[in-house]
């Protein structure tokens, strides 16, 4: 018998104990992932020998009779929402006896050395083109003094607002 | 005014900070029925390292012309429902990674077909530390704020219609930086809320030159309120001196509205 | 010959037969007739997972998240030997248009190995021989997110497949 007949017939019987030999098997498993929207905010003080400080001061022009506040905010924020923005909002100033105020009309910010704005507003710092970006923010305030205000230690108060836009 | 001493922000305590939480649901849009009692659950997540406080208010809440949220204090204003809406918990702490849930319940009021809207807003702050002192009383507070928005309306009770109030261009010279802008402000006159959209077709003698899609967000306008609808176009340097017929075209839910303006390319 | 010779020789001729058919059996086991056995021991291969869904949960800031998920598997086979791998789809948000999570987002651990396993391409991570006892192995799973990724669902699927080698 020719030797390529008895090869072809050997691989004939072979042939399919080999094929189940190296069979494969598979197992699928879904998959779920539940993202859910983040935000993350973080701040310190930043005071008048701060870098970040004198590098946005520089770039104020004050009137006279405005007082640049010796400390500042530096912010730090990032979200992943795509329809999230994110504005702070400076509420009047409160005397530490609880009596005198200074209205948030007289109160600007110099945010990121650009041009003062009111703080009567609040003041957009993300907007949804910002999402995934770490947006880092220099906040200095201003103060318009006029005779009505009165000397002393007064106590501020900031927040974040968060929005959705719907 | 230097003599004026404004001491704000002193070398007291906690001026670092570091703030991270979510509301979920953020938005949540609902249908019911006059005297009916509808209840929601909101899940408060403290992502941070930190623990967190929060007090809860229920507020009015309206969109300004650039569907940017404002919230007001509760009032019996047409369309506010934050007065028929109780929830289970006004204030509460979270530790660090954790989370908590909060029972919101609206009944819904008899005679009032059409839209109704509030928001539960979450101020957050750091909780009070101990003071050693009680001199030490200049700080600087920073608080988080994110409200929930509740869109909802009476199931088949409302009325849907909007009308544009004016249409009108940017002012010249059109730049890369600042391109020729085309507005229009809406106003919902109907009940209930709508969502609209629009685009703007140009002609020039006659002829059709562009069509450009009006851009709003999601357009949503609560009733009474208004919108801006704004559309740019990066060719309005080929029709220099040339008369522009602008037709602003709307759709939502239940109709349509147009408008049209001219004008001229300095 | 008459009818009753006939008879005699037919029933002796009968007898005959009858004794050497009883003495094939008895004595030297004539073949007779022949029956071909084959007895064919089939190849096998059994996979069980405890499991085939895997979630994740992202309630927090962007990060690496274990799914609580842990997929115990078995293998048992009578191949000389046999392979597993592990290869994931990118993750499918439910929104059009959204940008998937790339299959490299996730990652496994096998058993109690504090070292996770990128699911980019097949990754053989399991060998096992004809001898072997099953041993169940377990599998964890995690997932990274980037603040860049967009809130919501998203769907995939983690294929564990398994090959007999010749």
């Amino acid at each position: 018998m020719p030797i390529n007949f008895k090869i072809f017939v050997w691989l004939l019987c072979v042939l399919p104990a080999l094929t189940n030999a190296s069979g494969t098997k598979s197992v699928d498993m879904q998959v779920q992932a539940d993202i859910h929207a983040s935000m993350q905010m973080q701040w310190h003080r930043i005071e008048v020998d701060d870098l970040h400080y004198q590098q946005m001061k520089n770039k104020i022009k004050l009137k006279p009779g405005w007082v640049l506040l010796p400390y500042g905010l530096y912010v730090e924020l990032q979200t992943n929402d795509v329809s999230r923005i994110v504005s702070l909002r400076v509420n009047n100033l409160i005397s530490t006896n609880k009596i005198d105020t200074i209205a948030t009309d007289s109160i600007y910010i110099s945010h990121n050395g650009n041009a003062l704005v009111t703080a009567k507003k609040d003041l957009a710092i993300l907007d949804p083109e910002d999402r995934g970006l770490l947006k880092k923010h220099v906040l200095l305030f201003v103060i318009k003094t006029n005779p009505t205000q009165k000397p002393g230690q007064y106590l501020a108060n900031f927040k974040f607002v968060s929005n959705t836009l719907p | 005014m230097r003599m004026l001493l404004l001491i704000l922000l002193l070398p007291m305590t906690a001026y670092a900070g570091m703030m991270s939480f979510s509301v979920s649901p953020s938005i949540i849009k609902y249908e019911t029925v006059q005297g009916g009692i509808k209840a929601f659950d909101l899940t408060f997540i403290n992502q941070g390292d930190n623990s967190l406080k929060a007090d809860i208010q229920i507020m009015d809440f309206n969109l300004d012309k650039k569907g940017v949220p404002v919230i007001t204090n509760k009032s019996n204003n047409t369309g506010q429902w934050a007065r028929f809406v109780a929830i289970d918990k006004n204030n509460f702490k979270v530790g660090a990674k954790q989370s908590k849930k909060i029972h919101v319940t609206l009944k819904t009021p008899r005679g009032k077909p059409g839209g109704g809207y509030f928001a539960v807003v979450f101020n957050t702050s750091a909780p009070k530390l101990k003071r050693k002192s009680k001199g030490i009383q200049n700080v600087m507070t920073i608080g988080g704020q994110l409200p929930v928005l509740f869109i909802g309306e009476i199931s088949r009770s409302g009325k849907r219609k909007v009308k544009v109030l004016k249409g009108a261009v940017n002012k010249a010279p059109y730049t890369k930086e600042k391109p020729f802008k085309l507005r229009f402000v809406l106003k919902n006159i109907g009940t209930t809320h709508v969502n609209v959209t629009g685009d703007v077709l140009l002609r020039h003698n006659k002829k059709v030159i562009g069509r450009l899609m009006l851009e709003s967000g999601s357009g949503l306008i609560l009733p009474q309120g208004e919108r801006y609808f704004v559309a740019t176009w990066a060719k309005s340097d080929r029709y220099a001196n040339k008369k522009i017929q602008a037709e602003a075209r709307f759709s939502y839910v239940g109709g349509r509205t147009s408008k049209k303006i001219s004008f001229k390319i300095p | 010959m008459n009818i009753k010779k006939i008879k005699t020789l037919l029933v002796l001729l009968f007898i005959s037969i009858i004794s050497n058919t009883h003495s094939a059996i008895d004595t030297d086991m004539q073949e007779v007739a022949s029956l071909n056995v084959n007895a064919v021991v089939a190849p096998y291969t059994t996979v069980s997972v405890s499991t085939n869904e895997l979630s994740f949960s992202v309630l927090g800031t962007p990060g690496a998240y274990i799914s609580t998920d842990v997929v115990t598997l078995t293998v048992d086979s009578n191949q000389s030997t046999w392979s597993a791998f592990a290869q994931a789809s990118s993750l499918v948000h439910n929104d059009f248009g959204v940008a998937d999570l790339p299959a490299e987002r996730l990652s496994f651990a096998i058993n109690d190995s504090k070292q996770f396993l990128p699911l980019k391409n097949n990754v053989l991570f399991l060998q096992g021989v004809i001898d072997q006892e099953p041993e169940p192995v377990k599998l964890s799973f995690r997932l990274t997110t980037t603040w860049q990724d967009t809130p919501g669902i998203y769907k995939g699927k983690v294929t564990i497949a398994f090959l007999n080698n010749p």
